[in-house]
């Protein structure tokens, strides 16, 4: 799978030169982008834990900022370049306080001309996440294909297929016949997203994710045992934000998403979006609710 | 004598302040929803066929990643150029029946103006941005206007006699069956109320959503 998504890449980044020169103009550097978006985010279960007397719930606040511009190659594709700085900052785990700094390169192909016309877009984009406790500190590439296309003048539909890895530190050796490098992960997502729009102020959006691979959860002393006795976990080490252990499990989740969102002027907007992860290893499940409410501003 | 020179004087006189007294009279227009608040962008034109009066400063312009006007109005014939003050590159097109073009990517001023050569709405996009919408309404006479934010709008320099006068808007509710009314005019301004219907039309989203999803 994730060698036929290395191809669909590789295709996309040779076959866009080609659809530069079907333009009838030279392509140039056209519209800068500036976005910045300021939140606050209430979590539930921030640390997934599986049992239920051992969840976190936080809040946090965070800044992110874009700033770029888009290569218009022709009429219908376009590259993006930008560099991307989020800050967060946590209510009580204030260990999970991380700033990420990254770049995105994005092409955009739309097949043709007109409001229905579908898009290809592939986007890869490498960040670094630098947090508070260093141990979690890692490295992030991830790629992503969509496509999506207006059904109608309210309806969009669209659909993505991502990959995630992550390079952070091992921790310390807990349990010796495990591996500790719980911040290395791969995973992916299979995405289907909806927007419709309920009149010109208002915006109804919903997605839908299935995740496959690697994914991190906490759990106090007492139930380590618990969990080494029913899943297979990849790696562990110690918790310094939860005070437990941390560990690595391959599984399979269910991500919904639904948001709101309301246009203030046509630069400005506010989003309230609402996040349910529903995860699954081998036996125990791992939900987690996030709902985040946002200011955002587009240059 | 002076009483030849003086009649020759007052006739000449008459004949050149008539026609302009006949053409003195105008409709005010008011165009509300059904809920009699006021609409804006409603194209108001007499019904009747007249020869192209020449008109070359139609002008529909590109800013901010907006059209400018929302709604234009020209007799049949008529050539719009469409210039684009903004900095990037916009990509102009419109697949109506009434005229199909397409400006391919360009920014600054267009080669050539566009002709309108068929009456109707010609309704207009931009194929980078898709909120970007404004239509055109292809018209048979010289005698229109477009209502202003409160909904109001002049007919001016009219004869006498007896008009129909009609009312166009993009959001009309039934376009099909173009909203009209009968007028007489004899003098001065006559005044006509126009009730149009609104149904909601949608752009593509422009404002920023979570960064959660970026888009681009």
């Amino acid at each position: 799978m994730k060698n036929s998504f290395a191809a669909i890449i590789i295709i996309l980044i040779l076959s866009t030169p080609i659809a530069a020169q079907q333009g009838v103009d030279e392509g140039e550097w056209v519209e800068w982008v500036s976005d910045a978006q300021l939140s606050y985010t209430a979590i539930d279960n921030l640390n997934l834990s599986a049992f239920s007397d051992d969840t976190h719930s936080d809040e946090r606040i965070a800044f992110n900022g874009i700033v770029g511009r888009f290569y218009q190659f022709n009429g219908f594709t376009r590259m993006s370049f930008l560099l991307e700085l989020d800050v967060e900052k946590y209510q009580d785990f204030n260990a999970m306080d991380n700033s990420q700094l990254g770049a995105n390169l994005g092409i955009r192909h739309k097949f043709g001309l007109g409001f229905y016309q579908p898009y290809l877009q592939f986007n890869v984009n490498y960040r670094h996440k630098e947090v508070e406790w260093d141990a979690q500190s890692t490295d992030i590439l991830f790629s992503t294909l969509e496509v999506g296309q207006h059904i109608n003048n309210q309806l969009s539909l669209a659909a993505s297929l991502d990959f995630t890895t992550t390079n952070g530190d091992a921790g310390s050796v807990i349990v010796p016949e495990l591996s500790s490098d719980v911040f290395d992960q791969s995973y992916m997502h299979l995405s289907f997203f909806v927007d419709y729009i309920l009149n010109q102020n208002w915006l109804l959006s919903a997605s839908y994710a299935r995740r496959q691979g690697d994914f991190q959860s906490s759990c106090s002393k007492d139930n380590v045992a618990k969990v080494l006795d029913v899943e297979q976990v990849k790696a562990i080490t110690k918790d310094a934000i939860f005070g437990g252990c941390v560990y690595k499990l391959d599984g399979s989740s269910n991500i919904y998403s639904a948001s709101l969102s309301y246009s203030l002027t046509s630069h400005s907007g506010l989003n309230f979006v609402m996040e349910h992860y529903q995860g699954k290893a081998d036996v125990l499940d791992y939900q987690s609710t996030s709902y985040l409410l946002s200011f955002n501003y587009r240059y | 004598m002076k009483i030849f020179q003086f009649s020759v004087w007052c006739f000449i006189s008459i004949c050149l302040v008539t026609p302009w007294l006949n053409h003195a009279n105008s409709i005010k227009v008011k165009v509300v929803d059904d809920n009699k608040n006021p609409v804006e962008f409603a194209v108001i034109y007499i019904k009747e066929t007249l020869p192209k009066v020449s008109d070359n400063s139609v002008v529909i312009d590109q800013v901010d990643k907006e059209f400018i006007p929302y709604v234009t109005v020209v007799q049949r014939g008529s050539a719009i150029n469409f210039p684009n003050n903004d900095e990037i590159r916009h990509q102009v097109y419109s697949f109506s029946k009434s005229k199909q073009f397409e400006l391919p990517l360009y920014s600054g001023n267009p080669a050539s103006p566009v002709v309108f050569d068929n009456k109707g709405v010609v309704a207009m996009a931009c194929n980078i941005h898709d909120w970007m919408k404004a239509y055109i309404y292809v018209v048979d006479t010289n005698k229109f206007t477009i209502s202003d934010k409160a909904g109001q709008a002049m007919l001016t320099n009219l004869s006498k006699g007896q008009y129909e006068v009609a009312v166009w808007h993009p959001k009309a509710k039934d376009n099909e069956q173009l909203n009209t009314q009968q007028i007489n005019i004899s003098d001065g301004e006559e005044e006509l109320v126009f009730t149009v219907a609104q149904k909601t039309q949608f752009k593509a989203w422009r404002s920023p959503k979570s960064t959660r999803r970026r888009g681009y």
